[in-house]
């Protein structure tokens, strides 16, 4: 295991990792919506695992994957942190409008 | 809301979210053509598609990036302000009634009816509530897996066109939950602009990096000045500057979709931004 994790570290594996983190970054500071981080990290393990090893085969999960993921949720942070006026809540926005449906449904 | 609907969202989404994951746990690869071509004859990267398309045939792809900015240009001619005025498109809207002396003005009936419909119907009846609650989720998955395919793009089935093809389907995902103005995936025209001058000059750069080395525009560079320009581990072939064009393709590719699909779901932005100019044209004549 500490082998894996080692060769991990290496750069010519750790590059391309890189660069999905930085495209990651790029598209996560236009979304504006509070993100559950423990929520997306969770199903992007089960995803990265589902997927397999992709692109390099280090680990039983694509790292480039969780690498992305992590990228796009630093953006989000960064946004969240500079916009928070701005920002919508998907629970607030669900509660709102269920509540809505049901006020035009009593009326 | 319509309550037959929602069950049919939510029954399609069970049912298609339990074939994918059936289909994926009983995935078996076979290894293809690539493997004999492989071991029978010289190769830079294993995925041959792209070598073909960053390598040997690059000015075509160069070419066909040229082709997207091109369709981009023209749906904004078609469907934006690019080419019509603003006097045609609020005639074309039907908002507005010219009068004699040739300006236009609003019809204070549909303005009347349009204010109402708003103050009473506050939220969007097209977009069930499990479809908002699945599109950001879901859309942001679908984003990692485009950014992961660009990146792969030199080694696995897949490359710059076909991850911003998939970054661009999830903004539009978010678009269908949501609608283009209360979207939280915001891809304004600035960023996309700005995304898709990213792209374009990222590769034209990089091709005369290849003209500057060897006299040969968009040639594959291995190593410069000794150090390798794409760290990748042994076995994977020399991948050159072939992922950093597939990164540029991508979002080049993502860019231009997504300002299409801006372009195409608009109407009402441009129909607001028609009120928006005729309310200060009011306020200032008064």
């Amino acid at each position: 295991m500490l082998d894996v994790v080692s060769s991990l570290l290496l750069p010519y594996n750790l590059f391309l990792s890189l660069i999905g983190l930085f495209i990651g970054i790029v598209i996560g500071i236009k979304i504006y919506m509070k993100l559950n981080y423990i929520f997306y990290i969770f199903v992007g393990v089960i995803v990265a695992y589902l997927i397999g090893p992709l692109p390099y085969y280090n680990l039983p999960l694509s790292y480039s994957f969780l690498f992305s993921l992590i990228g796009l949720l630093i953006g989000n942070m960064v946004n969240s942190i500079v916009n928070k006026n701005k920002m919508v809540s998907l629970t607030k926005d669900f509660k709102n409008i269920t509540k809505e449906i049901r006020d035009e449904e009593k009326n | 809301m319509d309550k037959t609907r929602e069950i049919g969202v939510i029954l399609s989404f069970m049912f298609f979210g339990v074939a994918i994951l059936y289909s994926l746990y009983n995935v078996s690869v076979i290894e293809g053509v690539n493997s004999i071509y492989i071991s029978s004859s010289n190769y830079i990267i294993p995925n041959l598609v792209t070598a073909v398309l960053f390598d040997w045939r690059s000015f075509d792809t160069l070419g066909e990036c040229l082709i997207l900015v091109t369709s981009v240009i023209v749906v904004g001619m078609v469907f934006g302000r690019g080419l019509f005025s603003m006097e045609f498109l609020k005639e074309n809207y039907g908002l507005y009634v010219p009068k004699e002396n040739g300006e236009y003005r609003l019809d204070e009936k549909t303005y009347k009816k349009e204010k109402e419909f708003e103050e009473v119907h506050s939220i969007d009846y097209g977009f069930t509530i499990s479809t908002r609650f699945i599109a950001i989720p879901a859309s942001i998955i679908f984003m990692i897996l485009g950014i992961l395919v660009i990146l792969g793009g030199h080694i696995t089935p897949g490359g710059g066109f076909q991850g911003g093809a998939l970054i661009a389907g999830a903004y539009i995902l978010a678009i269908i939950g949501y609608g283009t103005n209360k979207c939280p995936i915001d891809f304004n025209h600035h960023y996309l602009e700005k995304l898709e001058t990213l792209g374009a000059l990222t590769f034209m750069i990089l091709g005369l990096v290849g003209m500057i080395v060897s006299g040969v525009y968009l040639v594959n560079i291995n190593s410069l000045f000794g150090i390798p320009v794409f760290p990748s581990p042994e076995g994977l072939g020399l991948a050159g500057i072939i992922p950093y064009l597939n990164t540029a393709v991508g979002l080049k590719v993502l860019a231009g979709l997504s300002t299409i699909t801006f372009l195409l779901t608009g109407d009402k932005v441009i129909k607001e931004n028609i009120k928006e100019y005729n309310e200060n044209n009011e306020d200032n004549e008064k």
